[in-house]
């Protein structure tokens, strides 16, 4: 992870007339990592990789692929692949077809090597079959081996897992951290909070236009807080009970459930409740998940562009996270 | 070269390019099997009077080829053209492969010359299929002869005349249709749907020939396209009209290059959203 970003941006902005799709962004991919590119439908993820990619013009602001301006996109040559969305192929050519058509227009790659990443993509068999004729998912691996051919250095997938079935998502995961491991360097936007938090060495998220919080996704979990479930039959004394605990957190999350967040040990909340007579039904760890810590991050931004008080630090606490202040 | 190659064969493997041909195709059997059962109504000897003798035939090879090309280019040809042409980039930004194409790394400037030159080919390609098939039918039902054109009274040029004439009014014919090619081709940079582009295109056609035969747009009539796409007429009479056949033709040159140029403009700045 040392050198040149492969992607930077500094106050990227993109309008489309009076929407704001994309505000002031400022994002840094560093090189050799597995990038995760979060966030919610609407929040500007498509369109930053589509300025990335050069399908539409920033309004303003600088941005660079592998230390390219990406205005001058095409000095990039094939150290660039990508998959923007779902891909569309011409129906009536077979993969290879396609793929040899794609290519073609970049000086085209050798036979060995088309094959190879065919095989790569699990198409090997399908690959004189019309593409017209193809699942979604054979449709996304196509995709994929059309970014990858040839080989970039930087790789760029819009939700390369979208509408795939479980064995899907599990052969793009493996391919991705295959390429990972030969190191190649890899930005993916992705719903899949889970595939992310599986794959992914480092992770952004994205709302309202603008990132609100990145960094790797190790520090993340490591850094979130520790929680416990409870399920009782009283959760008001139990909330009572709880409120003594320093520094813990209580939320209730039903007629007869609440987290407690905080260093608190369950067994000790356990024997605290029992102690006091509230019956306890179940007592669980809560798992830190990129999950959690996104819609915690999701929802605490929400909150405060609802308050009109956008600030900075807005991940939750002592995750080790860079996160940005809401100038917009 | 690699961006032309791939244009050309994605055009020659869609359905409606070869459909185009074939409804070429049938238009030039039919009027050639109507020419055959009226062949009475063209002969000219009745138009001549006693004062000439007539030798040979009126419907001849030739006659037909100059007969389809009256009849196709007015709508037909232009309307296919339309078709194909205005699905170019439209059609590819509906489907999404525009999206694929130019996330490549190739210039965008490349990708839409190797478009109209792919359009162009296909226009010239299915304006000379015209004569081609016109000149095959006529010849295998009526054999070689004179060619003779009625228009503004009566013309009859001997074969090897009447051959470097038709011969030369179909090469301007590929002008007026490449012209329609590139109008087509503008059209489609703007909209997303290749129906729209198409459409618009043949409205663009009909508005300019109902405005240019009004008498109170006579003093527009020269800027407006459709007064010079039957520019092949003019190789057809005894005299030609040197001047307004070089101003035409003209025309229609400044046309395609200033059709090009609004297209690279727009297909260079249009953000690709779909």
């Amino acid at each position: 992870m040392t050198g040149q970003p492969v992607i930077e941006t500094r106050g990227l902005t993109k309008r489309f007339g009076r929407v704001r799709a994309v505000e002031g962004l400022d994002l840094t991919v560093p090189r050799g990592s597995l990038f995760g590119f979060l966030g919610p439908n609407g929040a500007g993820k498509s369109t930053t990789i589509r300025m990335l990619t050069g399908l539409i013009r920033p309004t303003s602001g600088d941005a660079s692929v592998l230390g390219v301006p990406v205005r001058e996109r095409l000095r990039l040559g094939s150290r660039l692949g990508t998959l923007i969305e779902e891909p569309a192929f011409y129906p009536w050519l077979s993969a290879r077809q396609n793929l040899r058509l794609l290519t073609s227009l970049s000086g085209g790659v050798p036979r060995a090597e088309m094959d190879a990443t065919l095989e790569l993509v699990g198409l090997t068999d399908a690959a004189d079959r019309a593409v017209g004729g193809f699942s979604h998912g054979m449709r996304q691996r196509l995709g994929i081996a059309q970014a990858l051919l040839p080989r970039p250095e930087l790789l760029i997938l819009d939700e390369p897992a979208s509408g795939l079935d479980p064995e899907g998502l599990a052969q793009v995961r493996e391919m991705l951290l295959e390429l990972h491991g030969e190191g190649m360097t890899i930005f993916l936007s992705s719903h899949l909070l889970a595939e992310v938090e599986m794959t992914c060495t480092h992770a952004a998220v994205v709302m309202d236009g603008g990132v609100i919080a990145e960094g790797e996704v190790g520090r993340i979990l490591a850094g979130l807080t520790p929680g416990t479930r409870l399920v009782v039959d009283d959760v008001p004394a139990a909330v009572r009970i709880l409120d003594e605990v320093e520094g813990a957190q209580i939320e209730q999350t039903g007629d007869h459930s609440l987290n407690v967040s905080g260093e608190a040990d369950s067994a000790k909340l356990n024997a605290m409740l029992v102690e006091a007579g509230v019956r306890v039904h179940e007592v669980s760890p809560i798992r830190r998940t990129l999950e959690g810590f996104y819609m915690d991050t999701v929802r605490d931004r929400a909150a405060e562009m609802a308050d009109g008080r956008p600030e900075g630090n807005i991940g939750p606490g002592g995750s080790g996270l860079s996160t940005q202040g809401g100038e917009r | 070269m690699a961006a032309l190659r791939s244009e050309l064969s994605k055009l020659w493997r869609q359905r409606i390019a070869w459909a185009s041909f074939g409804v070429v195709l049938a238009l030039v059997g039919l009027v050639t099997w109507g020419s055959y059962h009226e062949r009475e109504r063209f002969d000219v000897s009745e138009e001549l009077g006693s004062a000439f003798v007539v030798a040979g035939k009126s419907v001849t090879a030739l006659f037909v080829a100059n007969a389809v090309l009256q009849v196709a280019l007015t709508v037909l040809v232009p309307l296919l053209v339309a078709v194909v042409v205005g699905g170019l980039v439209a059609g590819e930004r509906q489907s999404g492969t525009l999206r694929t194409l130019l996330s490549r790394p190739v210039a965008r400037w490349r990708v839409l010359m190797a478009k109209l030159a792919a359009g162009w080919a296909f226009t010239i390609s299915l304006t000379l299929f015209l004569g081609l098939v016109g000149l095959g039918l006529g010849q295998l039902v009526f054999g070689w002869g004179d060619l003779v054109v009625f228009r503004r009274g009566l013309t009859i040029f001997d074969a090897q005349t009447g051959s470097m004439r038709l011969l030369q009014a179909y090469a301007l014919a590929c002008l007026s249709m490449c012209a329609v090619a590139a109008l087509a081709l503008m059209l489609s940079t703007v909209f997303n749907n290749p129906m729209t582009a198409a459409g618009l295109t043949v409205a663009v056609l009909l508005v300019s020939q109902i405005v240019g035969a009004m008498p109170y747009f006579e003093w527009a009539e020269s800027y407006l396209l459709t007064a010079h796409l039957g520019v092949y007429r003019e190789v057809l009479a005894v005299t030609i009209d040197g001047e307004s056949l070089r101003s035409s033709a003209g025309y229609l040159a400044a046309f395609m290059v200033v059709a090009s140029i609004i297209s690279l403009i727009v297909f260079e700045r249009r953000d690709v959203t779909c």
